[in-house]
């Protein structure tokens, strides 16, 4: 069963008969290089898990890949200190809406305060700043969030 | 006191279901595009209705194909005359059933499309169009600018040429407010959608995969 | 300033290339990078051809964004100008679409850069007039009357 953190590697060419691919198929295939995960593909093609689980599976009946490893891969997780820090600045904009227009993103992204990945926070800030409807509130806004993304990649 | 809305927020199956489950008596206005169509319901079945100029079964086929459209209930409101017979649940879904497979021209079930992509919050309208800039479907009678979308996705491939790409999976344009998205269905056809508010494109790319069965 | 905020772009994972050009279609600043000149040249001019069908519509264009499989397209569109991103990872389109309406601020701010806007100031609509066109787009042109 194909999971997120899995990685898998080409099966060496051997003689036979044509495969016909689908596009879809094709994209991950170039993506296989023993290095990424299913994840990583899936948002590198703009596609969902599930999707790219049938397309992996697909091409691992085919026999042109195979799994290799999996991957350790520990989620980093925003702390309630950022959490607050956007909150505030967001306040400072739009007043204590604020507070319920990140609950509503959060649910939007299917995502909860406490599991807020750092890998996510940019579509975060993303959807957040799109409500502010002040063009310079929103830019300044944006400016100060990219200051705190930097931050908490680090 | 009437339930108002929009079939953009509650589709017209699940208003007649509703209407049916709780066995009401009541009328059921939709106005689309200045046209009045009138569903009739008595304790709990439809027995009436009007599209002009079509009354009964056909009108209430023909009103299942709105996606869009303000509506009104009023309850106690009995029906001027009864012109439909059938149970309410064989009507729904011989009605369903009619929509969804008449396509004479195209593999594409557009109406199942339409169905799925309303499913998505923000979408304003859904449309349908062939490179001769034909409209072969369309989620409500607007006026839209078919030479303009056509321009922008020759651009577009254009610029995929120029990077040795095939053509876009989608392009996505920000024109200040309204978003327009235009997916190329196959060789001949244009999926263009109108959203309000920005949405993560690869939900409506998965949609569209799932209902027509296609790798974009 | 702009060489900082071009950076920036840069820097961000998976970007091919960077380019600010004006309405004009005459670059301010650009990375170098492995998709050749030429190209980002012709690419610029068929987004300020959408730009300018756009504006005969009374229609502004803020963004443009493509996808492919393993690449993908932005164009941030302000007064007078854009900026050109073309990166492989899709995953960094919202970090990028932020990061482009902050720099485009940041541009806004810069004299030298508003000195040179100044000078490359030019109606949208002289690309669909003049330019190499192709016999589909004189026809497509022709409809948008």
């Amino acid at each position: 069963m194909v999971n997120e953190n899995m990685v898998f590697k080409l099966a060496p060419t051997g003689v036979g008969s044509e495969i016909s691919l689908s596009s879809l198929e094709w994209g991950v295939i170039t993506q296989i290089d023993g290095v990424k995960t299913v994840k990583e593909i899936a948002g590198n093609l703009a596609l969902t898990l599930e999707e790219t689980y049938q397309i992996i599976a697909s091409l691992r009946k085919k026999g042109l890949i195979f799994f290799d490893h999996q991957v350790d891969v520990k989620v980093e997780y925003v702390n309630e200190k950022v959490l607050k820090k956007i909150t505030d600045r967001l306040m400072r904009y739009i007043g204590p809406v604020a507070q319920y227009l990140i609950n509503d993103v959060l649910t939007e992204l299917n995502l909860t305060a406490d599991k807020l990945s750092k890998d996510r926070l940019p579509e975060f800030i993303e959807l957040l700043s799109d409500e502010i409807s002040d063009e310079n509130k929103k830019i300044k806004f944006q400016r100060e969030m990219l200051n705190l993304i930097k931050e908490v990649k680090k | 006191m009437a339930l108002v809305g929009n079939l953009k927020d509650i589709k017209l199956p699940t208003l007649v279901q509703i209407n049916c489950m709780e066995r009401n008596t009541a009328k059921l206005t939709i106005e689309h595009m200045g046209r009045f169509g009138f569903i009739y319901f008595h304790e709990g079945q439809v027995v009436h209705a009007e599209y002009d100029p079509l009354i009964g079964e056909e009108a209430f086929f023909k009103l299942l194909e709105l996606y869009s459209g303000n509506f009104k209930v009023e309850t106690e409101v009995r029906a001027p005359a009864i012109t439909i017979k059938k149970n309410w649940n064989n009507l729904l879904l011989e009605g369903l059933h009619k929509r969804d497979s008449c396509l004479p021209d195209s593999k594409f079930n557009y109406n199942k499309l339409m169905d799925a992509l309303f499913n998505v919050k923000g979408l304003e309208q859904v449309l349908i169009i062939d490179q001769s800039g034909n409209i072969v479907g369309q989620s409500e009678k607007q006026e839209v600018d078919v030479n303009l979308i056509l321009f922008h996705w020759y651009e577009a491939q254009k610029i995929s040429q120029e990077l040795a790409e095939p053509n876009p999976r989608y392009l996505l344009l920000n024109q200040g407010g309204r978003h327009q998205f235009l997916i190329q269905l196959d060789k001949n056809l244009l999926l263009v959608i109108y959203l309000v508010r920005k949405i993560q494109p690869e939900l409506i790319l998965s949609v569209i995969r799932e209902t027509l069965k296609i790798a974009i | 300033m702009s060489e900082k905020l071009i950076e920036e772009i840069r820097q961000i994972e998976s970007v091919e290339a960077v380019a600010i050009i004006s309405f004009k279609g005459n670059v301010w600043q650009q990375t170098e990078t492995g998709i050749p000149r030429e190209t980002i040249h012709h690419i610029a001019s068929y987004l300020l051809k959408m730009a300018a069908a756009n504006e005969k519509k009374q229609q502004k264009l803020i963004l443009a964004e493509l996808l492919w499989l393993n690449r993908s397209l932005l164009a941030r569109f302000s007064n007078g100008f854009f900026i050109l991103v073309i990166f492989r990872n899709h995953e960094v389109v919202s970090l990028l679409r932020i990061t482009l309406n902050v720099t485009v601020a940041g541009l806004l701010e810069e004299k030298a850069f508003l000195k040179w806007l100044k000078k490359e100031k030019s109606a949208l609509d002289i690309h669909l007039k003049k330019g190499q066109f192709d016999e589909k787009e004189v026809r497509l042109i022709s409809k948008l009357v």
